[in-house]
């Protein structure tokens, strides 16, 4: 990575790199509430997103790209939300999914909601809806990987963000 | 559930518990706190009620931080249900007992049924009703550091005070009945 | 409960559970609030005394959205749109028992075909949350295929209930007083109004053979596969007293032989009409809650079919005055939601709003079983056990 923090890379690489890394995201299986029926019903085989290139494997943080921050979350769960963005290696990528997510949503005034992720971790992609439909998060998903392809990789792999906690 | 289908059960408890009232269908018992937890018992080892479905409270107060308050003047005071039910014929019974607010204190119905453990933790957090000889009076949704009873009618929505709810304009009528406007 | 393990009218657990008993110190083991098999964010915390749990404590409130404060500072209209999201698997299902206790205070009756298109709907938000059950069931204990039919068969019931409706599982089409009439015929239209798509008999004939199949088909595949009997048969047994002591309820409870199902209760859906039979378990195990679920999503799909054969013609909604106050007064109603009794207590003052309002969800007495039911039990039995139990926590949590 050394390399890459100092002088870059070609661009003929770094788009070929781009590239690979869009279509092989390894979304991090974290449902909080309605959304993450919804992103079940995206995994299944009507809608199926892993033929975009996105991999339900990982149950843990450690090896995930993409978190889907799909539903509401709430300030007792905050603090969990944070630690498992934290824990994920970069380059790390977050769609929040929902209004809830986005903006707290229906529970705009609630005493227990947290109104928006965003105060806790970055979002790249938000996708609106409540709960979005299936194809909504499927171009959230075409958004974020348009977003990776563009990446310059010097900006993206500083070596003081590299050290997951 | 249809009240006329269980006469015999509705004669029976009125012949027991004279305060009993019959609100849109709902049968409620209003007792004294210190009959709580017999009443509870009662009902549930002479009338077959044994299947517990839930306990909460309400505020009664006419000072409110948000909503509507009452129309006519109430004496602040908590009231405490628990609804038991049987499970074969679909009877169901409202128990309801007030309290004080200064020391909202009440026998808690684990030994009854133990099933009301949550229930009363929910109620204490909500509202600050200690349960006398609950095992575990503990915090049961909110952060360990969080301060004030969300239920009370005092607790403000301080997102609200922020920024005013947008959905106002849903219960305004429509710009061409403006006399029903006037009403409301 | 150790015993149950071992008796012998299962045969199908081994005889070389734990024989030998070693000191060990106990193990504090934390589950949740992430972790894929909690059907959300439950957290658990057990003291394992190595593969035996000696004790749970569940720790709720990761889902905490504060409903009942919500429902005091909104409008009657605007809670249907809460309500729908507390049991998410089942939003149909939610709004029912709300709106029904609103329209008792109110003194009016919804016409009979708006009930007949709600029980429809109830039915099907019904089938769609077993469906889920079953899929994520089978996973958890280790079979990776139900879970792709089960949603497939799910999305069917969804594009239904979204030709009806306009939403997947949030539909929000309940008015007090009737249903939501379809675009450009006013309330007030008697005659010929596009309520149910074209074509809605049919597609929903078809779907409930599929259906039908599904169930056939799931019941010999999961129900006859080995592994799945010897996890589920005679694991986390639920007694009838100890079910009815903790109100729980719904699919649980009947496992456990009680056979108590409040559609037969309501009378403002007009279950009595149709015939249908209420299935029951023999011993209150994991297999029998998995079973009865699965039975029941038949006996849902018979009703439909004869929902449909009998549907009555005529208006969707009463009449109702343009700003809705309810007067004042004090109902509970209560339905069989998929996950059991569902209900509200609707206290009245005469406002816009209510006054205060206690919603009762199945799913939060279903789970406070959990201490009494896990100790003593094997940890790997956790899972199925917790599974069974088929919670959604924003139904415990509100």
């Amino acid at each position: 990575m050394g390399v890459v923090d100092k002088f870059g890379l070609p661009k003929p690489i770094s788009s070929v790199l781009n590239w690979a890394r869009s279509y092989s995201l390894w979304y991090f299986q974290f449902g909080l509430a309605c959304c993450a029926i919804e992103v079940m019903a995206v995994s299944g085989p009507r809608h199926d997103f892993m033929r975009l290139g996105i991999i339900p494997l990982p149950a843990s943080p450690r090896q995930a790209d993409l978190m889907v921050v799909a539903g509401t979350v709430t300030d007792k769960m905050a603090p969990a939300v944070k630690r498992l963005y934290d824990q994920m290696p970069e380059p790390k990528y977050v769609i929040s999914m929902g209004s809830c997510s986005n903006s707290g949503g229906p529970y705009w005034d609630s005493y227990s909601v947290t109104k928006g992720v965003d105060q806790l971790i970055p979002v790249d992609v938000y996708v609106p809806g409540c709960p979005p439909r299936p194809e909504a998060l499927q171009e959230g998903i075409i958004l974020l990987q348009e977003k990776i392809r563009g990446e310059d990789m010097k900006e993206k792999w500083k070596a003081d963000q590299n050290e997951p906690v | 559930m249809n009240l006329s289908n269980n006469v015999e059960f509705v004669e029976s408890l009125t012949a027991a518990f004279p305060s009993l009232e019959n609100s849109f269908d709902t049968l409620k018992i209003t007792v004294k706190s210190s009959d709580w937890i017999d009443t509870v018992d009662k009902l549930k080892n002479e009338f077959e009620l044994t299947y517990f479905s839930w306990l909460s409270a309400i505020d009664w107060d006419n000072e409110v931080a948000i909503g509507d308050p009452p129309k006519e003047p109430v004496t602040p005071h908590f009231e405490i249900l628990c609804c038991l039910s049987d499970s074969f014929a679909g009877n169901l019974v409202i128990v309801s007992t007030q309290i004080d607010k200064e020391t909202p204190q009440i026998p808690s119905l684990v030994g009854v049924f133990a099933g009301s453990n949550w229930h009363e933790r929910e109620a204490y957090e909500m509202f600050g009703i200690e349960f006398i000889n609950h095992p575990n009076l503990t915090k049961m949704y909110l952060p360990d550091d969080y301060e004030g009873n969300p239920m009370l009618k005092s607790f403000e929505l301080i997102s609200r005070e922020v920024k005013p709810w947008p959905g106002e304009v849903d219960v305004e009528g429509m710009p061409d009945d403006g006399k029903e406007e006037g009403e409301s | 409960m150790d015993e149950n393990l071992n008796s012998g009218s299962i045969p199908y657990v081994s005889e070389a559970s734990v024989s030998v008993e070693i000191e060990t110190e106990d193990m504090t083991l934390n589950i949740g609030p992430q972790h894929p098999s909690t059907h959300g964010v439950l957290r658990l915390v057990a003291k394992v005394d190595g593969e035996k749990i000696s004790s749970v404590e569940p720790v709720l409130g990761y889902m905490h959205r504060g409903y009942e404060k919500l429902a005091e500072v909104r409008t009657y209209p605007q809670i249907t749109t809460l309500v729908n999201r507390i049991d998410w698997v089942s939003g149909f299902a939610n709004e029912i028992p709300f709106i029904a206790a609103t329209e008792k205070l109110m003194e009016i009756e919804a016409p009979e075909r708006a009930k007949h298109i709600r029980l429809i709907l109830t039915e099907m938000a019904r089938i769609a949350s077993h469906f889920v059950f079953n899929g994520a069931y089978a996973l958890e204990i280790g079979a990776l295929t139900p879970i792709f039919l089960a949603m497939e068969d799910r999305e069917r019931i969804l594009d239904l209930i979204e030709s009806v409706t306009g939403g997947r599982f949030h539909p929000n089409f309940n008015r007090i007083g009737g249903i939501k009439p379809a675009a450009g015929s006013g309330p007030t239209t008697k005659k010929n109004i596009q309520d149910l798509p074209a074509g809605f008999y049919q597609d929903t004939r078809d779907a409930m053979e599929k259906v039908l199949e599904a169930v056939e088909r799931m019941e010999n595949l999961v129900g006859g596969n080995e592994v799945f009997k010897i996890r589920t048969k005679g694991v986390g047994i639920i007694s009838k007293e100890l079910a009815e002591e903790y109100g729980v309820s719904g699919p649980i409870l009947r496992a456990s032989g009680v056979k108590f199902d409040l559609r037969s209760q309501t009378d403002f859906l007009p279950y009595d009409k149709f015939d249908y039979d209420i299935p029951i378990g023999e011993n209150g195990d994991c297999y029998d809650r998995w079973y009865v679920r699965l039975m029941e999503m038949k006996e849902s799909a018979k009703i439909i079919l004869q929902a449909i054969d009998s549907m009555p013609s005529g208006p969707l909604q009463t009449k109702v005055p343009k700003v809705i106050k309810v007067p004042k007064g004090q109902s509970y109603v209560r339905t069989e939601n998929p996950k059991g009794e569902m209900g509200y207590y609707v206290i009245s003052e005469g406002g816009l709003g209510p006054y205060r309002l206690k919603v009762r969800t199945p799913s939060f007495s279903n789970i406070s079983i959990l201490p009494v039911l896990l100790e003593g039990q094997l940890l790997p039995d956790l899972i199925a056990i917790m599974g069974s139990l088929d919670f959604v926590l924003g139904d415990v949590d509100r």
